[in-house]
């Protein structure tokens, strides 16, 4: 647990081209993944790499996920909601049988892993509505984001009714996509992936600002009490959050403003925030970005140095995204890898 | 010529469909009618004649290339008419196919040769016994031509038609056009099956003379049915005055001709169009109602003959034929009514690849035949693949068949092997007359000649008798022996089939037949299941053996006595695998595996190894399972565990050797072992006798027996071949070989899958143990040995063992996610809890008692539902969130506490949690208490003066005795999803359990 959140993580939604296939999965970069299940590069999934189904077209994408276990396990329960354990078994019955209508319905046992139905792209869109509102996942700072407008025409069709209804602070936009134009041989990857999927910063350039004014803040020497809790705020041996906004100056202790922030919240029991309002500022805050900056404070070493290098070159060239963030190439995910050996030898370590 | 070819063109395009049932036919006639569209076919046979004298001649000038076709074609039709029609049939081909390449107004020869090609290839298709009535019946069709197909009129009209043309043109087309006739006069008698035989011998000869022609003929084919169509139609009355003009004629010709062709090689397409050709042939038939009348008589007969005999996939070309016809005649008329010759030709030209295919003659008859013709005809035939269409055709079908049967799935593999009896079953029925003699002499031999019979049902025995074959191959010993079970194998299913078992001795047969238990992969195996049985019963009675022996034996110092106990262990712990059949240690089942797998090749090594080197003690050992254990335990180099086993139990040891006696002596001892088997008719029992039922017979015949048994040692067993109880090394030799041969009989027995005498060996071994059940001590040792070091040398052998020794310290825990669970489970146990109930709690519970006593846990009584997690649980919840919350801020930035770190929004590692949860925290959940602990419990308060508990009563909702319990993982993971927590688990060693981790 040593790597900070990571700048982003997005699960999504692949759509063939012949529209009858889909494909759910993971990634810190969509645009360079999306090339390798189009076969611009290596390592595209096994299920996307028939050239009949090619090119695939990413219809949407699910965002923030706090780390890359979040973003697989959400993506695991996408892509078997049937059988998820982040859906009580009778709700997960119940709509496994709902959205397989009119198909026969299998004597296996309950205990039984169950082959994955097929989904239509109306029940994976489904699912992910009902995914965003389990306990497990809702909590989490999450936000959709289509770029096929068809797909989000059925998104809103289709889960207008459902109930509950997505949590209000869970954005749900629609940047259409130019589909890629028929490609030829020379500008295969870049006309394949849509520039506004290439435009999606999956850098933490823009957390950049908030960790230099909490490195301003520190170096001035102006932290030295919580906004909360007006007590001593040791700079070395507690965790605290600084307000983002740039004109604010208010750092509180982390448990401390999750605390006002719940409270803000009001009646839940829950321990993880969503957003809140700076105590002093009073400009709403999002957690997560308290918390990312947090993060790369104390874990994000390599992250700030490699946020914080190409900045000279900037002066000169400017600043190109690969450059950015080296951490994140390589550091994709596909279920189907061994990810799980990493996750031991992560812990192990 | 040409007056005879015009009526016959009449007739063909005459019978309109209205005019036939109503001349003749009954209205069921339609149909027949349809299926007589061949009526037309008479004509042919008229022209026949005519072409056949043309066509003799040519024939004559093109000797050379005749005796090709002759070969094929002439041994059917089997007249020399024939033949040269079939010559005269190619170079029309030929000349044909040029036309369909470039020349759309070439010559009407071309077109004629198109023609008859067409034909012969319809005749080809539909009947392939009719070569005889072929022969004769060429006489039959003249007068009954007309009656024939009218398909075959068709044909016979565009061939009769051309003819004339292309004798005036070309002498070969003549020729041609007389071979189509001839298969026409067959056609009549039955049509479908008299085509079929020419088919195929004209389809080898096109493939021969013509190779490229099957394109033209599928585009062409069309448009040339169509021409023939619209003539037909138009004109019986214009075919006279086509008739006039040859060109016309030829066109007509080509248009049937094409028909043909495109018949063979289209498929869905020709069928549809058949419907028009039909359609086309029925008007054509009551135009000409003296033909169609004369069709109508013979059409019944045809049409039952069909019924009867053509395949429907001949019909279907037939028709499809005609359809093309059909189409292209629609095409044709257009062209006709425009008058535009060239079109015609080029639309014949399509029609000529056809043709070629048809012919009989080789290419160079056809160039002698004519020059200008020649070139062309060359180029067709270059253009065509006839004779590879028509390869490919006769092939097809087999090979369609094959690749049928060669994907298999691992059930597929399991099946088979069990299933070849019931195959050999009924095909022996089949195939006996033909190959009778075979299957008594080898099993091999008899699935050959099923194969042949039909093709479904050889392959697999194929594969079988391959692994046999070669056994039998590589053991020149042995070979003797395989033949015998082929022989049994082949006599079992008979007998069973056959006769009615009373109760008893069907209850035997139950009891004998061994039904085999294993994984699929374990089943897939090529190894006979004879082998699969052995080694299972190996594995599972060496085990108990082990155990036995470990609970009997205590030799001191030996190796051996530890590991068998602790093997017995594993397999308690181990039902399921234990219940797959697999050996309680998985190495050893993996191990026997490898070392059998391979066997088939090896086997057949291994026997000759065991003979060669009978005398050598150390060579024996790395021939088989068998052979290493006897040889090892004989030249007493490793003795460890045998030697303790070995002292045990005479009694055992002698079992074993009467087994391996028996299966030696198989031969010798069936009578005996018959004898002592309540079985009815000795003969099932022979023949049916599997293993089992030697093996259950033999104990008893054994014990008796066993001369060996005093001195027997594991050596003994091995050597208890009948001359020699102990010398090891010595007697190796002869029990070598006399378990090579005792073996393959088991197998013979057993199943049809024969294997190879080393594989045997093992199998061997192991039924000997399976069968000893009394005394299992002795035995045990032997086998379990053999199972761990299959090749092992000596030294391996003796490091087999102490692997053991050490996964046996390591039992415990068989794999890591079990480890973790003991240990929590161990955790639980311990009273290592403070016992600080957490105030809230509602229970009754006796209070603090210092749990000093670690063999007391505190007992407590708790309303029923706090042992239900599901109402449990959110207490349990509320409670862990508190504590969470209630945690301070850490003071390292980094280590920060639990509460820091899920505001992190770090993933929680489950195990972790847990036990954080667990050691600090007083969180707990409630089990029932078993009885020895509320006992304990209540002896310990009595002991300190207080009251026991009350007693609970059963069925009361209200209290229940519990103990508590720390958490376990599931219950913080469910807490952490209830708090959208990112929880994963540490310990996820393998992919398989990858799914039920993360969801």
């Amino acid at each position: 647990m040593d790597k900070p959140i990571p700048a982003f993580y997005c699960c999504y939604l692949l759509r063939s081209k012949n529209r009858k296939s889909y494909y759910i999965g993971s990634t810190p970069s969509p645009a360079r993944r999306l090339g390798q299940h189009n076969g611009d590069s290596k390592g595209g999934a096994k299920r996307t790499s028939m050239q009949g189904k090619r090119p695939w077209e990413m219809t949407c994408i699910v965002t923030g996920f706090p780390s890359r276990f979040a973003a697989l396990q959400f993506e695991w329960a996408w892509q078997n909601t049937h059988m998820t354990r982040h859906v009580d078994r009778d709700i997960r019955d119940a709509r496994t049988e709902d959205l397989q209508k009119g198909k026969k319905k299998k004597g296996a046992s309950p205990n039984k892993r169950r082959k994955r139905p097929p989904m239509s792209l109306e029940a994976r869109l489904k699912n992910m509505h009902h995914l965003l509102g389990v306990k497990s996942f809702d909590r989490w700072p999450l936000h959709v984001r289509y770029f096929a407008a068809d797909v989000f025409a059925q998104w809103e069709k289709h889960t207008a009714k459902m109930n509950p209804s997505l949590r209000k602070s869970i954005t749900v936009r629609l940047t259409p996509a130019e589909l890629p134009p028929v490609t030829t041989e020379f500008d295969n990857l870049v006309s394949k992936t849509p520039a506004i999927i290439r435009a999606i910063e999956v850098a933490y350039e823009d957390c950049k600002a908030h960790v230099e004014k909490s490195r301003a803040l520190l170096d001035e020497g102006r932290i030295n009490s919580c906004s909360v809790c007006k007590g001593k705020l040791d700079v070395s041996t507690s965790l605290y959050l600084v307000c983002p906004l740039e004109t604010c100056q208010t750092v509180s202790h982390m448990t401390c403003l999750s605390a006002k922030f719940l409270a803000e919240e009001g009646g839940t029991d829950a321990l993880l925030p969503i957003e809140g309002t700076c105590p002093r500022c009073r400009s709403p805050i999002k957690w997560n970005t308290l918390v990312k900056e947090l993060s790369l404070r104390l874990r994000g070493e390599q992250e700030l140095e490699a946020m914080f290098k190409p900045k000279r070159r900037k002066k000169a060239n400017g600043v190109s995204e690969a450059e950015v963030d080296p951490q994140d190439l390589g550091d994709d995910d596909e279920l189907e890898d061994d990810w799980m050996q990493e996750v031991n030898d992560e812990d192990g370590s | 010529m040409a007056g005879i070819t015009f009526d016959l063109l009449v007739l063909s395009s005459s019978p309109p469909p209205s005019s036939a049932p109503s001349i003749t036919t009954p209205p069921s006639n339609q149909q027949r009618v349809r299926m007589a569209t061949p009526l037309p076919a008479a004509l042919s046979p008229l022209a026949s004649p005519k072409r056949k004298t043309s066509g003799a001649l040519r024939s004559d000038s093109r000797a050379v290339p005749l005796p090709k076709s002759a070969s094929r074609g002439f041994a059917t039709a089997a007249s020399l008419t024939k033949s040269h029609h079939f010559g005269g049939q190619n170079d029309v081909a030929t000349a044909d196919i040029p036309q369909l390449q470039s020349r759309r107004n070439s010559l009407h020869a071309s077109e004629i040769g198109e023609n008859a090609p067409k034909e012969p290839r319809n005749r080809a298709t539909k009947a392939g016994p009719a070569t005889d009535e072929v022969e004769q019946k060429p006489k039959k069709p003249r007068a009954r031509k007309p009656k024939a197909d009218k398909e075959v009129h068709m044909h016979d009209a565009v061939s009769r038609n051309p003819p004339p043309t292309t004798s005036s043109h070309f002498g070969n087309p003549p020729t041609i056009e007389h071979s189509g006739e001839t298969p026409i006069p067959n056609a009549k008698a039955k049509l479908a099956k008299p085509r079929k035989p020419r088919a195929k011998k004209e389809k080898p000869e096109n493939g021969e003379t013509q190779t490229k022609i099957p394109k033209a003929r599928i585009t062409k084919p069309r448009g040339v049915t169509i021409s023939t169509a619209k003539v037909a139609r138009k004109a019986k009355d214009d075919i006279s005055s086509h008739s006039a003009t040859g060109k016309i004629i030829d066109v007509t010709r080509t248009r049937t001709v094409d028909p043909d062709v495109g018949a063979q090689p289209i498929t869905t397409d020709d069928v549809l169009i058949s419907d028009v050709a039909r359609s086309h042939s029925r008007k054509r038939d009551t135009l000409s109602k003296q033909k169609a009348a004369e069709q109508a008589l013979e059409l019944d007969e045809a049409v039952s003959r069909r019924m009867d005999w053509t395949p429907t996939k001949d019909t279907s070309a037939q028709n499809i034929l005609t359809d093309s016809a059909g189409k292209e005649n629609t095409a044709a008329t257009l062209h006709v009514e425009s008058g535009a010759f060239t079109h015609l030709l080029s639309s014949f030209a399509f029609a000529n690849p056809n043709s070629q295919s048809t012919t009989n003659t080789t290419m160079a008859n056809l160039a002698k035949s004519g020059s200008s013709g020649v070139m062309k005809r060359r180029r067709v035939e270059l253009v065509d693949v006839p004779g590879n269409q028509s390869n490919s055709r006769n092939v097809s079908p087999e090979k369609s068949k094959a690749p049928k049967k060669k994907p298999r799935t691992i059930t597929d593999f399991v099946t088979d092997q069990y299933a070849p009896p019931k195959e050999s079953v009924p095909q022996p029925s089949v195939a006996t007359g033909y190959f009778e003699p075979r299957p008594t002499t080898t099993t091999t031999t008899t699935k050959v000649p099923l194969n042949d019979a039909s093709d479904k049902p050889t392959k697999p025995p194929r594969k079988r008798p391959s692994s046999k074959s070669a056994s039998e191959s590589g053991e020149t010993k042995a070979r003797s022996k395989p033949k015998k079970p082929s022989t049994k194998t082949i006599a079992k299913p008979k007998l069973v089939a056959d006769k009615l078992l009373s109760p008893a001795s069907a209850v035997m047969k139950m009891n004998k037949q061994d039904i085999l238990f294993g994984t699929s992969s374990q089943l897939a195996l090529e190894e006979s299941p004879t082998q699969i049985r052995h080694l299972q019963q190996a594995l599972h009675e060496s085990e108990i053996d082990a155990e036995i022996l470990l609970g009997i034996s205590s030799a001191p110092g030996t190796m051996a006595p530890p590991v068998w106990p602790r093997l017995g262990k594993v397999k308690g712990k181990r039902g399921l695998w234990s219940a797959s059949t697999r050996g309680e240690d998985g190495q050893l089942l993996e191990k026997t595996e490898d070392v059998y797998l391979p066997d088939p090749d090896r086997t057949q090594d291994l026997p000759l190894l065991m003979d060669v080197d009978g005398s050598h003690s150390d060579d024996d050992i790395d021939t088989g399972f068998v052979g290493i254990d006897h040889f090892q335990s004989n030249q007493g180099v490793i003795h460890i565990s045998s030697d303790s086993v070995l002292p045990m139990d005479d009694g055992v040891f002698d079992d074993v050797i009467v087994r391996v006696r028996d299966e030696r002596e198989m031969d010798f001892n069936f009578n005996k072992f018959d004898d002592n088997e309540p079985v009815p008719p000795p003969s099932n029992q022979k023949a049916e006798s599997s293993f089992f039922d030697i093996d259950d017979f033999l104990p008893q015949s054994h014990v008796p027996s066993p001369v060996a048994s005093n001195s027997s040692s594991f050596l003994n067993i091995d050597e208890i071949s009948p001359p020699a109880h102990y010398s090891g090394p010595s007697l190796n030799p002869t029990p070598s070989t006399s378990i090579t041969t005792g073996s393959p009989k088991n197998r013979r027995s057993r199943s049809p899958k024969t294997h190879p005498a080393i594989s045997s060996n093992p199998k061997s071994i192991t039924t000997k143990q399976p069968a000893s059940k009394g005394t299992s001590k002795a035995r045990q040792p032997s086998e379990a040995p053999p199972s761990t070091p299959p090749r092992s040398s000596k030294g391996r052998f003796a490091d087999i063992e102490e692997i053991l020794d050490s996964e046996d310290d390591e039992a415990l825990s068989p794999s890591p996610p079990r480890i973790s669970r003991l240990h929590a489970t161990t955790l639980s146990l311990e009273p290592s809890i403070p016992s600080l109930l957490p105030p809230s709690k509602p229970t009754n519970m006796t209070d603090e008692v210092e749990s000093d006593d670690l063999d007391t846990v505190r007992v407590l009584q708790m309303p029923r539902t706090m042992i239900d997690w599901a109402t449990s649980k959110s207490y349990i919840f509320t409670q862990i969130t508190a504590a969470i919350r209630a945690l301070p801020p850490t003071i390292d930035l980094k280590s920060p506490s639990w509460h820091e770190r899920i505001l992190l929004y770090d993933a929680i590692v489950l195990e972790d949690f847990t036990a954080f949860l667990n050691t600090s925290t007083r969180i707990r959940t409630y089990k029932k208490a078993t009885q020895k602990q509320t006992k304990a419990w209540n002896k310990k308060l009595k002991k300190e003066g207080r009251d026991a508990l009350p007693d609970v009563v059963k069925g009361d909702d209200g209290a229940v005795n519990v103990v508590e319990k720390e958490l376990e993982d599931w219950m913080v993971q469910g807490w952490c999803e209830s708090m959208s927590v990112c929880a994963i688990n540490k310990v996820r060693g393998r992919r398989s359990g990858m799914g039920k981790g993360l969801c």
